[in-house]
C-alpha cells in the first residue's frame, strides 16, 4: 500500500512498513547514520538519524524523531536537515568523539559538522568502541549470540561470557566487518583465524588444500542452521569454478572450434 | 547449440523485455574481452571494477566463460544468513543486497559452480547480474566477437 | 479462618455478611506497624512482646479485652515509628520500644490510660495528641489510594473485606460491562500516578482496540527515586487493593494475564503480594471463572534486578521477557505492541489502587477532587528538613505550602540555616522549587510548567544547608549510575555534565561551563531515547533557573554559600575567640592545624592539609572555628 509524504520539501511517495529512514534512501535523500545496518533491527542508539517530524494536524509542534524506527506514514511532513536536527547532530558527534578521539569514521562525521576537536573531557584511555550494538545485534541475527554488552550506562561495554572467549563464537567475522570504527580487530595466517582471543581453523579446499574463507566452525553451524548439505563448504570457489567449466566445456562442441579460429584469422 | 542460458531482468532499454545469457564455450577463443567489458562496466569513475565473469581454461585452445547461473534453487540463497540474497520470480534473477550483506562469505563458498565472488578492495560480494541497471543489455556479449555470448530476449 | 471459596457474587456477599456479624469484626485491635520503616526501627520485637504480654494476661481478661494483634503494613509516618495503634479508640504510640509493650497491655488496653511518653507532640503547639485522627499529619490528609493502610493486617484478605475489599471488583464483574468500566474510568479522568500522568482511560481503550491474541496488564512496582516510598507502602499495606484494581481494569480491556513488576529492594512488598495473591486465587478472586463470570485472570510477579531504568515502561516489559532492561523507541506504543509484542496496559501501583474506589464510588465522585485537569488525590512521600517526614496523601492542587507547613509541620531547624530553601519534587526528573512558588497547587501540569514535575511523588525539602549545586551533582551522579548506557546523548551526555557539575562543587567551575551545560541539556532532552535521559538534565536546569547566583559563588568567588562542598570550604581560626587550649590540635586527623597552647594568637589552620571535616569545630568549646 502507498502513500505519500513529504521530504525536505519533496513530495515522496512511501510504502507501509517503512520507516522514515528508508524512504528516504529510497529517493536518495541521505540520513546519517552510524548504528544502522540493513541485516539486522533498527536500534535507535546512536541518535544520528534524527529527524524533525510534523503533521499539519499536529498544528506546528514538531517533534524530534529517530528516522530508522518511525514508521513512515501518509501525510507526514519530514525535514532532515534542519537547524535543531543539525545541533543535536553536532552535539552527538562531539560527545562521540569525547569518547574515541581516535576512531577516524567519527571524526570524518564530527568534521562535517564543524567539529575538529571535542568541547567535552576526552574518555582516559579511550578505544574505538562507539556501542552502536551492531557486533552484538549481527552475532544475534547472523550466529550465535556470542557476544552481548554488559554493564550498565558509560561501563557498558561489549562482552563475552564471564569475560573470557565467548564459547559460542564460530569466527564468522560479521562483528568486525558491520564495526564502524574498525575497533573489533582479528587476524589470519596460516590457515589460522584469531578473533575475541579464540583461534579457529580454516577450511581447507579438499582438491587443492587452499584455505577458504570460512572457518570449520562457520561450515558446521551454516550446514546445520541452513539445512545444507556439509558438502556445499568443502571446495574453493576457484576449484568449483574449474571443476564446473570442465564440465561445461564437455558438454560444448568442441568439433566446430576449426571454423571459428578460421573466421578470427580472416 | 545452447550451453547455459541465464535469465535476467529488463532496464529501461530493454523496456518490457527480460534477458538471458546464452553460452556457447566452443566458440570462446579466450580473449577475455568479456571480462574487460563487465570490470569497466561495473567500475566507477573510468576505473575498472572487478569483473562478475571469469574465463577458465580447461584444455589447450578451449576456454569456459563462468558467471551465475541465476539458479533456481539458489545455494547463495538458501545459505546466506541474513538473507541478504534473494531470487526474483518475474525476472528471475539472483539478487544480492550489498547494505545486507555482513561478508560473512558463506554464498562463495556455498556457490557450487564458483561464480559468486568477493572484491577486497572494495569489500564487496558480487555476481553477474546480466547488467541490470546498467542501461542496454549484458556488456559481454555486446564485446564478445565470436559471438560465444549472445543475449536472448524474452 | 476455614478455606471459603466463592462460587458467586451472592456466596461472596453472604460470606462479607457473615464476616461483618463475626466475632472477628467486632474486636478491638492494636495495630502494630510492621512496615519496612518501623521494622527497620525494631518492630519486629515490639510485636514479638506485644504478643508475649497479651498471651501472657488471664484468660478471662483476654475474653473481657476482645483484642486482637495485628501487624500492619506502613502507616506512612516512618519517622517516629515504631507506630502502635489502638483501635478503635484510636490512641496513637509513636517511637515504641519493647520496654513499653507491659505497659501498653497493662494500663492502656486493661485500664484504658493514656501513656503521655508515647504520645506524639505537635510542633507548632507543643502539645500531645492522643489520637490518631487528631494528629495533623493524619488530619490534614486526604486518603485515597492509602485508605487501608494501617489498619489492616496485609496478610489477612478478611481484614480488607470488612473494608470493603473486593466488593468493587463483584460490582464490576457482575453487574457492569467490560465497556462500562472503561467508560467509567474514561470519566473520572484518571491520569497515571508514576510520573507520566497519562490519562489512564485512553491508555486502556487504545489498548483494547488493539490487534493482538494476548492483552497484557502490569502493575509498575519499581519505584526508583530517592527516597519515594508510596508504593513500597501501597504494596506492603493492602496488596489486595492493587490486585482488585488489576483485576477490574483487566476485565475492562480484556486481559487474563497480569504481571507485577516489584523492584529487588522490596522483598516484603513481594511477600505481602504473594500471600495475597494465594490468598485471592484460594477465595476464587483470582483464577479461572472468577466468581462463576466465566472471567479468567491470573496474576505473576516479576521481581527487578535493581535497576532503575527499569521503572521505565519498555524497558520493564523487556525486563519481564527475560531480556535486559533496555527502553526503545515507543513511537508504536505499548498498548499497541507491549509485552511479548502484545496489547499491554502498564499502570503504577498507585493508579490501580485508585481503581476500586472509582468503580465503588463513582466517577463523579472523583472528578469533584483536584483540579481540573489532575483529578482526584496523590500520595507524596515528604522528606528532608521538615518536622514531620512520611507518607502523606492530599487531594491534587493542594498547594506545595500547604503540605510541608501543614501535615509537614514545617521546617525542622528552627535556626538561621533552617529557612525554607527549595524543595525537590519529582526524583531525578523533576527539578527543585523555590519559595517564591510555594502557592503552586501539586498536580500534574503545574510544577511541570516552572521547570519541575509533580513526577511519582517524591518531594525533598531543602533548607539553607543544603547547596543546590551539590544538590544537581547528586541526581547527576545517580542518572549517570543508573542509565543503560543504550543512547549517546543520555550515556555520554549526562556524564559529561556530571562531570562539570563536580569539578564546579570542587572550585575548579568556569563561567563558559554554564553555557555548555545549557546547551548540552538541550540535546540530552530532544536527543534521548526515554525519559531518563530526556529528564535528566532538570534538576541542573531548574537549580541553574532559581539559584543561578549559587553557581556564580562557586564559579566565581570558589564559595560554597551553603557551607557543603568541602573544597570551596576554609576553616579558619578566630582569634579573638581562641584560648589555645589545643582541643582541635589535637582532633585533626590531617595535622593540619599547628600553635602554641595557651597562646590562642598562634592558632592556625593549613589550607592545603585540611580535608574540611570539620572536626576542629565541633571540639572547639569557645566557638572559635568556623566555616567561611
Amino acid at each position: 500500500m502507498a502513500f505519500h509524504m513529504t521530504i525536505n520539501g519533496r513530495r515522496v511517495d512511501a510504502n507501509a512498513g517503512e520507516t522514515v529512514l528508508a524512504t528516504a534512501r529510497r529517493h536518495g535523500i541521505p540520513i546519517p547514520t552510524l548504528c544502522h545496518h540493513e541485516a539486522v533491527e533498527p536500534f535507535g542508539s546512536c541518535r544520528l538519524c534524527m529527524v524533525e517530524v510534523t503533521k499539519a494536524a499536529w498544528k506546528g509542534w514538531k517533534g524530534l524523531m529517530t528516522a530508522c524506527l518511525y514508521p513512515s506514514a501518509p501525510d507526514l511532513i519530514i525535514e532532515t536537515d534542519s537547524p535543531r536536527v543539525r545541533q543535536v547532530r553536532k552535539t552527538v558527534l562531539d560527545l562521540l568523539l569525547a569518547r574515541c578521539p581516535d576512531a577516524d569514521v567519527i571524526r570524518k562525521l564530527a568534521s562535517e559538522y564543524g567539529v575538529e576537536q571535542t568541547s567535552f573531557v576526552p574518555r582516559e584511555h579511550p578505544d574505538k568502541c562507539i556501542l552502536c550494538g551492531l557486533c552484538v545485534r549481527v552475532c544475534e541475527t547472523a550466529a550465535t549470540a556470542a557476544i552481548s554488552t554488559v554493564q550498565r550506562g558509560h561501563h557498558r561495554e561489549v562482552g563475552t561470557p564471564w569475560g573470557g572467549p565467548p564459547p559460542d563464537c564460530i569466527g564468522c567475522l560479521a562483528c568486525a566487518h558491520v564495526c564502524p570504527t574498525g575497533h573489533i580487530q582479528y587476524s589470519e595466517a596460516g590457515g589460522v583465524r584469531k578473533i575475541w582471543e579464540r583461534e579457529f581453523k580454516l577450511v581447507r579446499c579438499k582438491e587443492t588444500g587452499k584455505t577458504l574463507p570460512i572457518t570449520e566452525e562457520q561450515a558446521a553451524f551454516l550446514a546445520k542452521r541452513q539445512g545444507m548439505d556439509p558438502s556445499y563448504f568443502t571446495m574453493s570457489e576457484e576449484a568449483q569454478r574449474t571443476r564446473t567449466a570442465t564440465t561445461l566445456g564437455k558438454i560444448a562442441r568442441w568439433d566446430k572450434l576449426g571454423l571459428v579460429q578460421e573466421e578470427v584469422k580472416s | 547449440m545452447t550451453a547455459v542460458a541465464t535469465p535476467g531482468t529488463s532496464t529501461s532499454t530493454r523496456g518490457k523485455w527480460k534477458v538471458r545469457l546464452i553460452v556457447q564455450p566452443q566458440y570462446c577463443i579466450g580473449c577475455r574481452a568479456c571480462e574487460m567489458a563487465c570490470a569497466f562496466t561495473h567500475g566507477t569513475g573510468g576505473q575498472p571494477g572487478a569483473s562478475r565473469c571469469v574465463t577458465v581454461t580447461t584444455g589447450k585452445d578451449q576456454y569456459v566463460p563462468m558467471f551465475c547461473l541465476q539458479c533456481d534453487h539458489a545455494a547463495c540463497v538458501q545459505v546466506c544468513p541474513v538473507g541478504a540474497i534473494t531470487r526474483d520470480e518475474t525476472t528471475q534473477q539472483v539478487h544480492v543486497n550489498n547494505d545486507k550483506c555482513v561478508l560473512c562469505m558463506a554464498c562463495t563458498v556455498a556457490c557450487p559452480f564458483g561464480n559468486m565472488h568477493y572484491d577486497p578492495l572494495r569489500a564487496l560480494i558480487h555476481k553477474c547480474d546480466l547488467c541490470t541497471g546498467y542501461g542496454e543489455d549484458p556488456r559481454c556479449a555486446m564485446f564478445c566477437p565470436t559471438k560465444c555470448l549472445t543475449v536472448e530476449r524474452w | 479462618m476455614e478455606t471459603v471459596r466463592y462460587e458467586s457474587a451472592e456466596g461472596f456477599a453472604r460470606h462479607v455478611n457473615d464476616l461483618r456479624r463475626s466475632a472477628f469484626a467486632s474486636q478491638r485491635r492494636v495495630l502494630v506497624c510492621c512496615g519496612t520503616g518501623c521494622l527497620a526501627g525494631g518492630a519486629q520485637q515490639v510485636a514479638i512482646e506485644m504478643d508475649k504480654q497479651l498471651s501472657a494476661l488471664p484468660a478471662a481478661k483476654r475474653t473481657e479485652l476482645n483484642l486482637v494483634m495485628k501487624k500492619t503494613g506502613c502507616h506512612g509516618f516512618c519517622e517516629k515509628g515504631p507506630l502502635v495503634v489502638l483501635m478503635p479508640e484510636g490512641t496513637f504510640y509513636k517511637g515504641v520500644k519493647p520496654k513499653d509493650v507491659a505497659d501498653i497491655v497493662h494500663r492502656t488496653i486493661a485500664n484504658g490510660e493514656v501513656l503521655e511518653h508515647l504520645l506524639y507532640v505537635e510542633p507548632k503547639t507543643g502539645e500531645r495528641v492522643a489520637r490518631y485522627g487528631d494528629i495533623d499529619f493524619y488530619a490534614k490528609q486526604m486518603r485515597v489510594a492509602m485508605r487501608n493502610i494501617g489498619h489492616i493486617d496485609p496478610a489477612s484478605i478478611d481484614d480488607y473485606l470488612l473494608r470493603g475489599g473486593y466488593a468493587s471488583m463483584v460490582k464490576a464483574l457482575t453487574t457492569m460491562s467490560p465497556e462500562d468500566v472503561l467508560v467509567e474510568i474514561e470519566k473520572a479522568k484518571l491520569r497515571g500516578r508514576g510520573g507520566g500522568g497519562f490519562d489512564a482511560g485512553r491508555k486502556w481503550r487504545s489498548a483494547k482496540k488493539a490487534m493482538g491474541d494476548r492483552r497484557y496488564v502490569i502493575c509498575n512496582g519499581d519505584e526508583g527515586d530517592p527516597g519515594a516510598f508510596m508504593d513500597r507502602s501501597i504494596m506492603e499495606g493492602d496488596p489486595h487493593g492493587v490486585i482488585e484494581g488489576m483485576i477490574i481494569g483487566a476485565y475492562a480491556v480484556g486481559s487474563h494475564d497480569g504481571f507485577i513488576y516489584v523492584r529487588q529492594e522490596y522483598p516484603l512488598a513481594v511477600e505481602h503480594l504473594r500471600k495475597a495473591i494465594d490468598d485471592a486465587r484460594g477465595r476464587g478472586l483470582l483464577g479461572k471463572n472468577i466468581l462463576g463470570t466465566g472471567f479468567d485472570f491470573d496474576i505473576e510477579i516479576a521481581r527487578g534486578g535493581g535497576a532503575f531504568v527499569c521503572g521505565e515502561s519498555s524497558a520493564l516489559m523487556r525486563s519481564v521477557e527475560g531480556k535486559v532492561g533496555e527502553p526503545r523507541a515507543k513511537y508504536v506504543h505499548a498498548t499497541e505492541k507491549g509485552l511479548f509484542d502484545q496489547p499491554t496496559v502498564l499502570n503504577n501501583v498507585e493508579t490501580w489502587v485508585n481503581v476500586p474506589r472509582i468503580i465503588e464510588k463513582g466517577a463523579d465522585w472523583f472528578t469533584s477532587l483536584g483540579t481540573d485537569r489532575s483529578k482526584g488525590t496523590k500520595a507524596f512521600a515528604l522528606t528532608g528538613k521538615v518536622k514531620n517526614t512520611g507518607l502523606v496523601e492530599v487531594e491534587m492542587g493542594t498547594t506545595l505550602r500547604e503540605i510541608i507547613w501543614g501535615p509537614g509541620g514545617g521546617m525542622i531547624d528552627d535556626g538561621p540555616k533552617g529557612k525554607f530553601k527549595a524543595v525537590q519534587t519529582g526524583g531525578p526528573s523533576g527539578g527543585c522549587v523555590p519559595e517564591s512558588l510555594l502557592d503552586l497547587p501539586c498536580d500534574f501540569d503545574s510544577l511541570t510548567e516552572v521547570g519541575s514535575m509533580m513526577g511519582s511523588g517524591g518531594m525533598i525539602v531543602m533548607d539553607h544547608s543544603t547547596c543546590m549545586v551539590d544538590v544537581a551533582r547528586y541526581f547527576l551522579s545517580f542518572l549517570t549510575d543508573e542509565s543503560c548506557g543504550k543512547c549517546v546523548p543520555c550515556r555520554e551526555g549526562l556524564l559529561q555534565m556530571y562531570g562539570i557539575v563536580s569539578r564546579i562543587c570542587e572550585g575548579q567551575g568556569k563561567l563558559e561551563d554554564l553555557e555548555q551545560i545549557e546547551s548540552l541539556s538541550q540535546t540530552i532532552v530532544v536527543g534521548s531515547l526515554c525519559a531518563l535521559g530526556k529528564s535528566g538534565p532538570n534538576p541542573v536546569l531548574s537549580t541553574l533557573k532559581y539559584f543561578r547566583d549559587e553557581y556564580l559563588a562557586h564559579i566565581q568567588d570558589k564559595r560554597c554559600p551553603a557551607g557543603v562542598c568541602k573544597a570551596l570550604i576554609t576553616y579558619k581560626v578566630n582569634h579573638d575567640a581562641c584560648d589555645g587550649c589545643g582541643a582541635c590540635l589535637r582532633s585533626c586527623v590531617s595535622q593540619a592545624i599547628s600553635g602554641t597552647i595557651r597562646k590562642g594568637e598562634t592558632f592556625q589552620i593549613d589550607e592545603m592539609k585540611c580535608d574540611r571535616c570539620g572536626a576542629c569545630a565541633t571540639v572547639c568549646k569557645r566557638a572559635a572555628i568556623a566555616a567561611a
